[in-house]
């Protein structure tokens, strides 16, 4: 049972500060950073006005900076590295499941950050850059462990081709539908994903023969 | 399947202007979405004098908006198809040099399906699924044909897998070189990713179990 959270105020147990984060993160998944207004998000998370939502935020760039980082922290923690950890097909098996159940969990996740990565605004530029950095040094640690087929300078590329593979399918699930005609976010589909992401991971990380050394 | 760029050595042929146009679009729209653009906007960036030669060529704003993605797009059909008929090794690196060559010659292409994808509009997202879905049917058939050790329900996953690796590295080129901290499009780095897909694509159709 999760621990009762300081100041719970509403029927679902969550707090204003995170249902004005689920609020903006909806919205500014759908239409951007420029396309929001702080009244809007006030709106949706069930406050009578702005002035309660700026008790908690100073501004729209902090309620964005805010759910970014919301998203994005949790994913370093998912990312096994360090000591004894040896990366092979069953760690990257175990990790393609976390990774899926929680962008699957978070479906506003993935289009908000491809979204952010569009956005070119300056103010904006280096907010995801800066939550996607630690990611990406963690991802490339734990794939330096691993017994495959890569040489050390096709890692980044390794590491960024997972990023596409694992968020790309979420982030462009509007896309997908329309194209592969058939919703992306169902169950039997996610579950689709799921194996065709461990098979990839076996092949693309697991220990090759000796001619897959190229 | 040469470019625009190194077609006609010794005459440097004049773009047409629709063709101008059309570039201009294609720069705007990938950077701004088909919202952020005026045609105003485009017409000054294509250096015509007036809204209103820009009309001559295009009917309205969507109009250009098609005849850029269709201007894009439909060449990837053609490289997808020509993969497909010449079935033997080594032809998968082929479509791969090419893809690659393609959108790093076309940086706002990407970007521009990217945006497009995203777009809440019914309208603007049904002229892309009508663009990308003879793409996609063409790489469904080359997998399918491929062979290798996936089934067919997994095909579609395995098609959309690889377009996003193959397009995301282009249309995230941006957020990569912040995130990377090198250019993802200087020369070593498209080489290096060059060599990354072929390998991939040769683990991902590899009979290895």
């Amino acid at each position: 049972m999760a621990p009762r959270r300081p100041s719970v105020n509403h029927d679902d147990g969550r707090t204003t500060r995170e249902m004005i984060l689920d609020a903006a993160e909806k919205r500014f998944a759908e239409r951007g950073y420029a396309g929001v207004a702080v009244r809007e998000i006030a709106t949706d998370a069930g406050l009578k006005n702005q002035a309660s939502l700026y008790h908690h935020f100073k501004n729209k760039r902090a309620i964005y900076e805010a759910v970014l980082a919301r998203g994005i922290e949790p994913l370093i923690a998912l990312i096994p590295g360090g000591g004894s950890f040896r990366f092979d097909s069953d760690t990257a098996e175990a990790l393609v499941d976390v990774m899926l159940n929680y962008l699957a969990e978070r479906p506003n996740l993935p289009r908000l950050i491809q979204r952010a990565g569009l956005d070119d605004a300056k103010y904006l530029r280096k907010t995801l850059p800066k939550l996607l950095r630690p990611l990406y040094e963690q991802g490339l640690r734990m794939l330096s462990t691993a017994n495959g087929p890569w040489r050390q300078d096709e890692l980044p590329h390794v590491a960024a081709g997972f990023y596409h593979l694992i968020f790309g399918y979420f982030a462009n699930a509007g896309l997908l539908e329309a194209v592969l005609q058939s919703d992306p976010a169902s169950a039997q589909a996610v579950s689709r994903q799921r194996s065709f992401l461990k098979m990839a991971a076996r092949k693309l990380l697991g220990p090759q023969g000796a001619d897959a050394r190229l | 399947m040469a470019s625009r760029s190194n077609a006609a050595a010794t005459v440097e042929e004049p773009r047409s202007t629709r063709d101008v146009i059309l570039d201009a679009a294609e720069r705007s729209f990938a950077e701004r979405g088909f919202a952020g653009v005026s045609v105003r906007e485009i017409a000054t960036e294509a250096g015509l004098k007036n809204q209103a030669s820009l009309y001559h060529h295009f009917k309205n704003k969507r109009a250009l908006y098609e005849a850029v993605l269709s201007r894009g797009i439909t060449p990837l059909i053609s490289v997808v198809v020509e993969s497909g008929t010449n079935a033997q090794p080594g032809s998968d690196e082929t479509f791969l040099d090419h893809m690659v060559t393609y959108l790093a010659e076309h940086p706002h292409l990407p970007r521009l399906i990217q945006r497009a994808g995203l777009d809440d509009s019914k309208y603007l997202r049904s002229a892309l699924t009508r663009l990308l879905r003879p793409f996609y049917t063409e790489g469904l058939n080359v997998l399918a044909a491929a062979g290798g050790p996936w089934q067919p329900e997994d095909l579609p996953h395995l098609a959309a897998g690889l377009y996003h690796l193959i397009f995301g590295y282009f249309a995230n080129s941006g957020l990569l070189e912040a995130v990377l901290q090198e250019d993802p499009r200087s020369p070593e780095a498209i080489a290096r990713q060059r060599r990354f897909l072929k390998k991939a694509l040769n683990l991902l159709l590899g009979a290895q179990r």
